[in-house]
């Protein structure tokens, strides 16, 4: 029975974590367009536009429907359609002449539609080009606006255009950190244990803890790094939510080194714990409130919105939130062998001087 | 804790750093070697140049100040102060002590600078509240930070260490503050003057929460 006891939150870990590298890698994406082969279009003309989409099944279905939406009240739908293969659709606008409000460049989406594959979006794909002396006709724009939209339900992760598969990382780097900000609590929270009873047994709790996030933290900095190399363009761009982060893994590099710069003592246990707190507090504006204040790429940041919307819909809010679980009780199994090996030397220590 | 008994130990403090006028007098020295190599090397830098060359002085300065801080009182004589005064106490008078020297420090630069390099500061009263923060800041951090790195061998390389990655958000606002007093049209600095305010803070519960812990040790 204390067998069981002693191994349900390992056997949780080991679980969870399977269900979140299983489900997070094999669930595939929602079909979506990932581009039109032109950037512009005049309009008075009547264009063929080539549209590539991800996932998709264009031959399973015929009702294809597909818009030009310049705003939420106008739109263009396609007079005609020639589905190429699976992936590649061709679809013929004939654009008005006149743009439907007092703008010559205007920006269009487009939205395509079926009862296979569900409704895609291309978010500013084209242009539209008005004449130079044109004048402002709203009707045209008007006749055919979107409706009875496809909405299926289907076990798939959202398509987000710059993110792609890359979504999948939600899994990885985010629970990185979120653990390795929950481990770092609880590395402080046997500081202060530590420094009111003075007892040494939660020193080698605070370095096994220490240890093991400052690893999470270093395996959050490389799953962000390679998801910066796909969607901002490089590894390390000098982001400041970078900056701040490889700033709070030198912080606990710190640690390490002041740990090692004294004997072992009762004295050093309390320093290294004085430290830690003031490790903990300090990572926190540098994590959450100082990248707040400056222009940033990064979710979270800079005026962009942290949480929810529409990186994180339903479906992965099912893998996300179990991700964040497994991945922190993992780090404390890690932490507890590491605990456990350091408490062993210790006693062996002891054993060799008698 | 009593006001007294703070000025006392600050009292104590400036005629203990008098009667070694050495130390402060190297550090001016070193300051006035450090802008005359800037000069022959820069001759008349550029306004970012000049106000980060400023604060990297500051920040070398601070650290010299800040790593022989405890070196007394850790030393023989804590035990006399240990029955003496409350830790606060002494932390406190730690902190302005260290900071009324980096104050000096800093005005002293300044002059020095603008003497041989030329002022680009146009904003001076908002130039002098980041001077006098940013020297808070400093000290606050270099103090805290001393008492921890004191227990080891080596305690001025821990101390730097130690203190780099901390410093860097105090450091980030006070260089963005002086460059908005250096330029002719600066945007909204308010958010750098709280976030350099809220470290400050943050700094000083920190070591009101645990200097009393390592004073014991």
């Amino acid at each position: 029975m204390k067998l069981i006891k002693q191994k349900t939150y390992k056997i949780l870990a080991v679980i969870i974590l399977l269900y979140v590298i299983g489900f997070g890698m094999l669930v595939p994406l929602r079909p979506g367009i990932m581009k039109i082969d032109i950037f512009r279009a005049e309009m008075g003309n009547t264009v063929t536009i080539l549209i590539e989409a991800y996932n998709s099944t264009f031959t399973k279905s015929e009702d294809h429907r597909i818009w030009m939406r310049l705003n939420n009240e106008h739109f263009l739908k396609a007079n005609s359609f020639e589905v190429v293969n699976n992936r590649q659709l061709k679809a013929t606008f004939d654009i008005p002449e006149n743009p439907p409000f007092d703008q010559r460049i205007i920006p269009a989406s487009i939205i395509l539609d079926n009862s296979f594959d569900g409704t895609m979006v291309l978010p500013d794909a084209l242009s539209l080009v008005g004449d130079e002396n044109y004048t402002v006709q709203a009707e045209p724009w008007l006749l055919q606006p979107i409706s009875d939209l496809n909405m299926r339900w289907a076990y798939a992760f959202p398509w987000r255009n710059i993110l792609e598969e890359t979504i999948r990382n939600t899994y990885f780097h985010v629970p990185l950190w979120f653990g390795m900000v929950l481990i770092f609590l609880l590395s402080a929270v046997y500081s202060v244990k530590l420094i009111r009873t003075d007892n040494s047994i939660y020193e080698s709790r605070i370095f096994s803890l220490n240890l093991i996030g400052t690893v999470y933290g270093l395996l959050g900095i490389f799953t962000g790094a390679v998801w910066a190399r796909y969607t901002w363009g490089a590894y390390w761009s000098g982001d400041i939510k970078q900056d701040m982060a490889a700033i709070c893994l030198l912080i606990f590099f710190a640690y390490f080194l002041l740990r090692s710069s004294m004997p072992e003592s009762k004295k050093r246990d309390r320093i290294t714990a004085a430290y830690t707190i003031f490790a903990f507090v300090a990572i926190i504006p540098l994590l959450y409130i100082i990248p707040r204040m400056q222009p940033s790429l990064h979710p979270g940041s800079g005026g962009n919105p942290g949480f929810g919307g529409e990186d994180l819909d339903n479906t992965m809010r099912t893998i996300f939130y179990p991700a964040v679980i497994g991945w922190t009780i993992f780090a404390y199994w890690l932490s507890d062998i590491i605990f456990r090996i350091k408490e062993i030397d210790k006693k062996l220590k002891d054993r060799v001087y008698e | 804790m009593t006001f007294a008994g703070f000025r006392n130990i600050v009292n104590h403090e400036f005629k203990l750093e008098f009667r070694q006028k050495f130390s402060f007098a190297a550090q001016l020295l070193y300051v006035a070697a450090v802008v005359f190599i800037i000069y022959l090397s820069f001759f008349e830098p550029e306004t970012l140049v000049w106000n980060s060359l400023f604060w990297i002085i500051m920040v070398f300065s601070g650290l010299q100040g800040g790593a022989t801080a405890f070196n007394r009182e850790f030393g023989n004589s804590s035990l006399f102060y240990y029955q003496y005064c409350d830790p606060l106490l002494i932390y406190f008078a730690k902190i302005f002590s260290v900071w009324i020297k980096l104050l000096i420090l800093g005005f002293v630069s300044w002059f020095i600078m603008s003497v041989i390099l030329g002022d680009p500061v146009l904003n001076k009263s908002l130039f002098m509240v980041t001077l006098i923060l940013g020297s808070l800041g400093f000290a606050s951090l270099f103090s805290f930070l001393s008492a921890i790195a004191i227990g080891s061998g080596n305690s001025g390389l821990l101390l730097a260490v130690l203190s780099f990655p901390v410093l860097l958000p105090i450091l980030l606002s006070v260089i963005n503050l002086s460059v908005s007093a250096m330029i002719p049209n600066p945007g909204d600095s308010s958010g750098y003057l709280m976030t350099l305010i809220s470290v400050i803070l943050i700094v000083f519960a920190l070591g009101i929460l645990l200097f009393p812990f390592l004073w014991r040790s």
